[in-house]
């Protein structure tokens, strides 16, 4: 057993980053290793979170709301928590730790952070030919795995992150490889791409700071005084629980407290990415390569609700249950736009792209519903979604690799000549389709008996969106892997290799065995959304 | 209040300035100028003696100390203030003597001119007596007019002189304009007691006071829009693009940085003298709204003109114009200096950026200089491909940048926290607004900023060799690199130095 | 109205109007008629100070401005041999207008602003036993060299760089010929 677990999962992949940096260029051939190492860490360590994790902890929300604030981290329903003051003059504190919320997210974190980075291991070359010089590979090799390492590093900060300083600090310091990681490595258009992605986020995100600051300095404690980690008193603070449970905001002018959850919301809704905010998704996935498609998808999107459940709710719940039809709604707008766009695409990336503004769109409205069935299946459709897009990008780089282009139409009969991908293939597409069995099913069925108790309309149309995501998928099954074989080429492509495997089989098997049994993880969360819900519906 | 005798020991480092000027200048007509090394090392000399005296002395002292008759206030903000003077007029001569652009044969009396310039704002920012203020002032200017000019052979450079003069001739009588009312108000040179005059204390009562704030309020935006060229705030930064283009690039970059603040410094200094604890609505309103319209007036224009320069000097001047209303924000929480119980804590946030801006965009002038040395031109096209052809001047080119946009975790972001923290700790409709409006030019600002990073890494060069960097400019790399990332995240200590000056 | 007073406002009118003719047609038009015209506003403001008993000032005034200065300005017109066309042309643009409405604006704001200080000011009394020989050579060298010695010694060595300055210039001129 580790020690301090969470420092050590957040920033063992800087560690390996850095060593990849400071390593000099003629152990290139080691650099993929040292970063499969530095991803592997993470993933071992996630068991250790996921085993020792005490699935009855939550936080007693009215409890606190009447208590003064203390330095007892259990009393949040917070486990392997970690505090020390960073800053005192601003009364920052390196705090991190998990709950219910975001626990399932570490753990999706270090999966599919390890799957990309065995997905990647051949794929980090330089495209353009004068790039051949032999510095010119060290140089990219290098920089590829340290950033994707650095990027490991961002996103799981953001999950542990319990002060808002810190918080923020891992939001952004995700921003810049994923420009370097899309702009560099993508496709014809990636200077575009990776633009827009940095741009739209940025946007979000300084709107997100003006927020923070201001909740800084308005925030007063209701009760008591706030603390520091060395029980030392602090006039503000930025502490995520303290902010939640102890605080009564002081509104100046024409702010309010809709105002904030409206600025905040803006911020994660990008990420998510919510309509109209999506614009960024298609482009930047279609030019990244391929595990960075996976970890974009993976995990970057899970940010934005991620970040919604644990701002939102708990810091603003009156505003929270007066936006609840408006979430509703746009997550329904997500679902059913998202597929419409899928259908049709003519491009494999992108129309596995749009399903998945479609398939953020059911985390929306299982949240916007307050039920316990709802709430828990939008964070496991999070942790599914994960999974299961992860395998989809994987499975459309496998065949570009070999085919070079992503044409939908310019394929067929690729079941002939590569029957194990077309097993993984139809998995994986059966799960994104919500098939019974599978994953994805149990999360987007949860997400109907909850959302339907309370928004009832918005779930009827929602429920077209598996209609028509069976559709979309179906036909481009048809169109991809049945029928003649389009080209006499195709015969000849390889099945999978064992670098392919490797990435794909760990996610298959999350996928089947959730579809079965998803208890392992959704016992983790139902303490801590269960008290979510009740404290944010005590605000009514 | 010290006489002239005692006050001596007080201003020992700008007297080793003003001994390193006259060796300089002696060396310069001897056969030893031909060496850069030697002047080079002199130069660096006589800043390292005035910094570390500087240092020990800032250890040792406390509180304000009056010198010279009340001509100079010397505190920890003087203190603080000379090591950021000093040590931009260090980095400057170094990356003068990396620099193609100086000719050897000017070497020397550009170090004497850099070090005497250095001396100048010293005392610019120690200045608690109009007359200093002018004199401090000119003194600065005039010998930039000549810095400004030194290429050789460059109409460009000739012409950025003569506009710098014009501008600054008009900037400075505009500011002594003003300065003859406060004289008139008070009959006397000393900032303290026009002061007097305005809380009513002085003269026949207080109506005096009150009636003397109409003309208070125009002769302080009047002396105002003189320092306001000085720091190239909007409108006064016409000047400023075509001065930094003009001149090479090291001066410039002594310019985007040194000047700039030595004109904070000054307007702060001026500010806190004069207006702590008038209570005038008229005043504080006044000012409050007239600075603010200036920084956001100056962060918008400056990001906006900035978004379509192909020559990354121009960029970065207009770049250091958005700054100075980034910097402006922090000016304008005035009102609450001037309130019955003065709170600093806005000048803090400026000291605290200035210190942050020395660091990231003397870094981004010196990768910018470095390139013109090796490639001939500061064309966003020569910065192509620099992530391959040179990856050490690119990811530290790169962590400048970042920290001029202000993203986490280097330290610009710290200091854009620390600005718009205090700008919403004001309260009031007027500081949410400028907040927002600051948040949205950093937003803007990436535009451009990232615009660099996308030509250093995603842009294909049909000229693939190395880039080299010899030791010196890793040196100066690291030793601007490395604070502004360590900043970032462990920035308590410049915090209570910042908080120093000022508590 | 006393005769000092009348005097002040003849100094101060003709001073002004001075002014306004170095930059105003038709005055403005030929260098050497605007040099004139600056002559005659100095010399005004070295009246004034004359009536303010800072004799001192009033006398180094003429000597430095009206002396030296003006004389060099004349020299410089004369050697350019600068022609009348060379010079701005007059035409209105809207900027020019939107310029002098500006300062109109500014002046009536200044004038407004003095007049309230002054509302309640008493004027000092220059014949007072104390002020009688303020402005007098011998004050104003003893103030010199005690409270303002560190300014004076300052501008000493700003002399002393800019004529480092002149020089770079100057060689500048001869390293480009060569």
């Amino acid at each position: 057993m580790v020690d301090h677990v969470l420092s050590w999962m957040t920033f063992f992949p800087l560690l390996a980053a850095a060593a990849i940096l400071v390593l000099p260029g003629r152990l290139q051939s080691a650099f993929k290793w040292i970063a499969v190492l530095g991803a592997a860490v993470p993933f071992l360590l996630a068991f250790q979170v996921w085993l020792g994790f005490d699935t009855h902890l939550a936080a007693d929300g009215r409890a606190l709301r009447g208590a003064a604030p203390t330095l007892d981290a259990a009393a949040y329903g917070l486990q392997f928590v970690e505090r020390a003051v960073w800053i005192r003059a601003f009364n920052i504190e390196y705090f991190v730790g998990v709950d219910g919320v975001s626990v399932s997210m570490v753990l999706l974190t270090a999966l599919v952070s390890l799957v990309a980075v065995i997905a990647s291991v051949r794929v980090a070359r330089p495209v353009e030919p004068h790039h051949h010089s032999i510095a010119g590979i060290q140089v990219k090799e290098r920089a590829y795995y340290g950033l994707i390492l650095l990027l490991e590093t961002g996103m799981m900060g953001v999950f542990v992150a319990l002060d808002f300083f810190l918080f923020y600090v891992f939001w952004e310091v995700m921003l810049l490889p994923m420009y370097f990681l899309i702009g560099v490595w993508g496709g014809p258009r990636k200077e575009y791409a990776a633009i827009k992605f940095f741009l739209y986020t940025l946007l979000g995100s300084v709107l997100m700071l003006l927020a923070i600051v201001y909740m800084y300095i308005y925030a007063h404690p209701a009760h008591g005084s706030y603390l520091l980690a060395d029980g030392s008193a602090a006039p503000h603070t930025f502490n995520m629980m303290y902010l939640s449970y102890h605080t009564q905001f002081e509104w100046v002018s024409f702010i309010t407290g809709k105002l904030l959850w409206v600025l905040f919301f803006i911020g994660f809704a990008i990420k998510i990415p919510m309509f109209p905010f999506h614009t960024w998704l298609p482009d930047a996935h279609v030019e990244a390569p391929t595990a960075i498609s996976v970890i974009l998808a993976g995990v970057l999107l899970k940010m934005g609700t991620y970040g919604i459940l644990r701002v939102n709710y708990p810091v603003f719940p009156a505003e929270t249950l007066w936006a609840s039809t408006a979430m509703a709604v746009f997550g329904t707008i997500n679902i059913v736009y998202g597929a419409f766009c899928a259908m049709s695409q003519k491009d494999f990336k992108s129309l596995v792209a749009y399903s998945s503004i479609s398939h953020m769109g059911f985390v929306l409205l299982g949240m916007s519903s307050f039920t316990q069935e709802g709430m828990n299946g939008a964070v496991l459709q999070m942790f599914n979604h994960g999974t299961i897009t992860s395998m989809m990008f994987i499975l459309v780089g496998v065949i570009y690799d070999r085919a070079h282009h992503r044409d939908l139409a310019g394929f067929g009969g690729l079941a002939k000549a590569m029957p194990v991908y077309t097993g993984f293939a139809g998995l994986a597409f059966m799960a994104a389709l919500g098939l019974p069995g599978l994953s994805g099913f149990i999360s987007e069925a949860l997400v109907f008996l909850g959302a339907f108790q309370t928004h009832r309309v918005a779930t009827i149309i929602s429920a077209s969106g598996v209609i028509l995501a069976a559709s979309y998928v179906l036909w481009m099954v048809h169109r991809v892997f049945l029928g003649p074989l389009r080209k006499e080429e195709y015969g000849e492509f390889s099945d999978l290799n064992w670098r392919e495997w490797l990435s794909l089989v760990p996610l298959a098997i999350v996928v089947v065995v959730l579809g079965f049994y998803p208890m392992p993880v959704l016992d983790l969360m139902s303490a801590s959304l269960g008290a979510l819900r009740d404290f944010v519906l005590a605000a009514g | 209040m010290l006489g002239n005798q005692a006050s001596l020991a007080l201003v020992i480092p700008e007297a080793i300035l003003g001994a390193t000027v006259a060796g300089v200048m002696a060396l310069g007509v001897s056969r030893a100028a031909r060496s850069r090394g030697v002047v080079a090392a002199s130069g660096s000399l006589g800043l390292l003696a005035a910094m570390a005296v500087a240092a020990w002395q800032a250890a040792g002292a406390h509180g304000s100390v009056a010198a010279f008759h009340g001509n100079v206030v010397v505190d920890a903000m003087v203190s603080l203030f000379r090591l950021v003077f000093f040590g931009t007029g260090l980095l400057t001569l170094w990356f003068a003597y990396a620099s193609s652009e100086i000719d050897t044969r000017d070497f020397a009396d550009m170090t004497a001119l850099v070090c005497a310039s250095v001396m100048g704002m010293s005392f610019m920012a120690a200045a608690s007596d109009l007359l200093m203020m002018v004199l401090a002032m000119e003194f600065v200017g005039l010998l930039s007019y000549v810095l400004a000019g030194l290429k050789r052979e460059d109409q460009r450079s000739s012409e950025a002189a003569l506009k710098y003069v014009i501008y600054g001739a008009g900037a400075s009588g505009v500011a002594l304009f003003g300065m003859s009312f406060l004289y008139g108000m008070a009959g006397d040179t000393s900032i303290q007691a026009v002061r007097e005059v305005l809380l009513g204390g002085a003269g026949e009562g207080t109506r005096q006071g009150a009636g003397f704030a109409p003309l208070g309020l125009l002769a302080v935006v009047m002396v105002l829009a003189g320092l306001g060229y000085k720091v190239a705030a909007v409108p006064f930064h016409m000047w400023c693009p075509d001065v930094y283009q003009g001149a090479p690039t090291p001066i410039t970059a002594f310019f985007s940085v040194a000047p700039k603040a030595a004109g904070f410094a000054l307007m702060m200094r001026f500010l806190s003298l004069l207006l702590a604890g008038v209570s005038s609505r008229l005043l504080s309103d006044g000012l409050m709204v007239l600075i603010g319209v200036v920084s956001i007036a100056s962060m918008t224009l400056g990001n906006l003109a900035a978004l379509n320069q192909r020559s990354v000097k121009r960029l970065l001047a207009y770049s250091s114009i958005a700054h100075a209303g980034y910097l402006l924000m922090g000016v304008a929480t005035l009102p609450a200096l001037m309130s019955a119980t003065p709170d600093p804590s806005g000048f803090r946030a400026v000291y605290f950026y200035l210190v942050v801006y020395l660091f990231m965009n003397l870094g981004a002038f010196f990768v910018t200089s470095h390139v013109v040395t090796r490639l001939g031109s500061d064309d966003l096209g020569a910065f192509r491909a620099l992530g391959q052809r040179s990856p050490l001047v690119a990811g530290v080119m790169a962590v400048f940048l970042i920290s001029l946009a202000g993203l986490p975790p280097t330290a610009g972001f710290v200091g854009k926290f620390y600005l718009f923290w205090v700008v919403l700790k004001q309260g009031g409709a007027f500081y949410y607004v400028l907040a927002f409006i600051g948040v949205l030019n950093s937003f803007l600002s990436l535009f451009y900023y990232a615009r660099i990073l996308k030509v250093m890494y995603l842009e294909p060069s049909a000229d693939t060799r190395p880039v080299a960097a010899g030791p010196l400019a890793v040196a100066v790399l690291m030793a601007l690199g490395v604070p502004t990332l360590l900043f970032g995240v462990w920035f308590s200590p410049l915090l209570s130095a910042a908080g120093k000056v000022l508590g | 109205m006393s005769g000092e007073l009348l005097a002040f406002y003849v100094l101060a009118g003709a001073a002004v109007a001075g002014a306004l003719c170095v930059v105003l047609p038709p005055f403005g038009r030929n260098p050497l008629h605007a040099a004139l015209a600056l002559l005659a506003t100095l010399a005004c403001v070295a009246g004034v100070f004359v009536l303010l008993s800072a004799h001192l000032v009033a006398v180094l005034q003429v000597l430095v401005y009206v002396g030296a200065v003006m004389v060099l300005f004349t020299f410089v017109v004369l050697l350019l041999n600068l022609r009348r066309e060379e010079f701005i042309g007059a035409r209105v643009t809207p900027w020019k207008v939107a310029a002098v409405a500006a300062t109109a604006v500014f002046a009536v704001k200044t004038a407004g602003a003095v007049l309230a200080a002054s509302a309640g000011a008493r004027a000092a009394d220059l014949t007072a036993p104390g002020l009688q020989a303020y402005g007098g050579i011998r004050d104003v060298g003893r103030e010199l060299v005690t409270t303002y010695l560190f300014p004076f010694e300052l501008t000493s060595v700003l002399l002393l760089v800019a004529i480092l300055g002149a020089v770079l210039i100057a060689r500048r001129e001869k390293g480009g010929a060569a």
